[in-house]
């Protein structure tokens, strides 16, 4: 027994420093959820969506986004009606005054610094529908407060993919306090939090006029940014009007499903009218761009240098995707077109 | 005197190789106790077996017949188990050596760290006019997704129209 005491020895050094370096590499993983026991969180989520966007308010939101000039940080007054109608005014550098107003059929966006309104007829139908749920995953990480409220944290991930969601979500009103877009890796992509957050009584219901912007700004500047038609279409139906074939994916990232076709600006130059598909997992978006030119200089360089943005020809149909999804799904989406 | 130091002695003093004065100290101590009596009485019976016995003279030639029966390979050697291998000073150090470079290994390798991650989404690029439109198209449709972050997808669209826009760059629209 003596003499075997080395490879005894040697057997436990092996274990320990498996163990320890395992250990390790757990401790540089992102960490995929707190320790807090895991509970379904889908009908909290489902809650969220029916019963928690019903729920009057108005409230101060921080809000981080990544921008082409890099990542800004905004504040933004919001008044939601309950009923779909919804205000919300930027308060910060560098959307100072910029607001959005949307009452039952059209959205308004002004920039004051552009002097710009553009109008657009409000979609319907895409906001009511849950099937994403079937392909993602919903727990219950925690719970904390967030603006006063108390709130259940739920992780909201695709059960492929690589981008995920944090919710915090009321737990007596499920309305959604704070959203967070993370990528694979945890980083935080695009962040939403109410600071202040006050639930509007029936009898404290906003006048509608808070809604939509008033007659003098809409008659300054008001107008129509072209693309912005909420018209949905099937790509067969795209095709008589826009004159060319209309390519269709043969790969998509799982669980995305077109969500409808529209018509757009070519977004090459003098291309004429063009088609706009979008695609959904209820988390990410993925669009694809499509018009037909002679040639579209400049594209490959664009894409190429975008992260999110991928471009392809095929024949002279000329192809743009772009999403939040890793640079390789993109490519691979675009190359399986035909 | 104490027994285990007589008990030492009686050995030599059963064939008479003790000095007088220890000799003396032996008998002393052994007519008194009655159990170094008894081992001195063993070992004397011991001797006598061994002398009645007498010395055993090896037949003529054994020691070269065995050597020749070596030499021609008619002894077969017993061979030791595989596993004894591992029992040999030599194999027992180099176990104590692993056994250090598997803790030290386990300490020290770098842990696998997650990929780098990819660039968000248009982070810190200047995009043509073209390409702005489309991006903010993009961005609308994004935030009217279920549970989209509207608030930030409009915030989105709207810086890329003001790069779009304010570099007075020509766009599509």
């Amino acid at each position: 027994m003596g003499r075997a005491l080395p490879w005894l020895l040697l057997l436990v050094c092996a274990v320990s420093g498996g163990v320890v370096w395992v250990a390790r590499a757990r401790e540089a993983a992102p960490d995929p959820g707190s320790s807090y026991s895991p509970r379904p969180g889908l009908e909290i989520v489902r809650k969220a969506w029916t019963v928690g966007r019903e729920v009057p308010l108005q409230g101060r939101q921080v809000v981080l986004v990544s921008g082409p000039q890099g990542r800004v940080q905004l504040e933004a007054e919001v008044v939601a009606a309950g009923d779909g109608r919804m205000r919300i005014e930027y308060q910060t550098e560098p959307l100072r005054k910029v607001t959005v107003w949307e009452d039952r059929d059209r959205t308004y966006r002004f920039n004051p610094e552009l002097k710009k309104l553009t109008v657009a007829i409000r979609r319907v139908g895409q906001q009511s529908d849950l099937h994403f749920l079937e392909s993602h995953r919903a727990q219950v990480v925690g719970e904390e407060t967030i603006a006063g409220r108390p709130a259940l944290v739920v992780e909201l991930r695709p059960k492929s993919g690589d981008r995920w969601k944090k919710l915090w979500i009321d737990s007596e009103r499920w309305v959604t306090l704070c959203t967070e877009d993370r990528d694979a890796a945890g980083r935080v992509l695009r962040r939403t939090a109410f600071t202040q957050v006050r639930y509007l009584s029936p009898d404290e219901a906003p006048d509608p006029a808070v809604f939509r912007p008033n007659e003098a700004l809409l008659a300054r500047y008001g107008s129509a940014e072209p693309g912005d038609s909420s018209s949905r279409f099937t790509p067969a139906e795209l095709e008589p009007l826009v004159g060319f074939r209309v390519l269709i994916p043969a790969w998509l990232p799982s669980g995305f499903r077109l969500e409808g076709g529209y018509l757009t600006p070519g977004f090459c130059q003098g291309s004429g009218q063009g088609v706009r598909l979008e695609y959904t997992d209820g988390l990410s978006m993925l669009t694809l761009f499509q018009c037909r030119s002679p040639r579209c200089p400049g594209r490959e360089e664009d894409a190429a240098g975008t992260a999110g943005a991928v471009y392809r020809r095929v024949g002279d149909v000329h192809a743009l995707g772009i999403g939040e999804l890793p640079q390789s799904q993109l490519r691979r989406v675009l190359e399986s077109l035909g | 005197m104490h027994c285990t130091r007589i008990r030492e002695q009686l050995a030599d003093y059963s064939v008479g190789l003790l000095d007088r004065r220890e000799a003396e100290q032996v008998r002393s101590h052994v007519a008194l106790c009655a159990d170094c009596r008894r081992e001195l009485h063993a070992l004397d019976r011991a001797a006598e077996l061994v002398e009645s016995y007498g010395a055993l003279e090896p037949p003529p030639g054994l020691f070269h017949a065995v050597r020749n029966r070596i030499d021609s390979g008619a002894l077969r050697r017993d061979r030791p188990a595989w596993w004894a291998l591992f029992l040999t000073t030599p194999a027992r150090a180099t176990a104590m050596g692993l056994s250090i470079a598997a803790l030290a290994l386990g300490l020290l390798l770098p842990a696998p760290r997650p990929s780098a991650p990819e660039l968000p989404m248009f982070a810190d690029t200047r995009v043509s006019g073209e390409l702005a439109s489309s991006i903010r198209q993009h961005a609308l449709s994004a935030g009217e997704g279920p549970l989209t972050d509207r608030v930030a997808w409009e915030a989105m669209a709207q810086l890329v129209t003001q790069e779009r826009d304010s570099g007075n760059r020509p766009g599509v629209n």
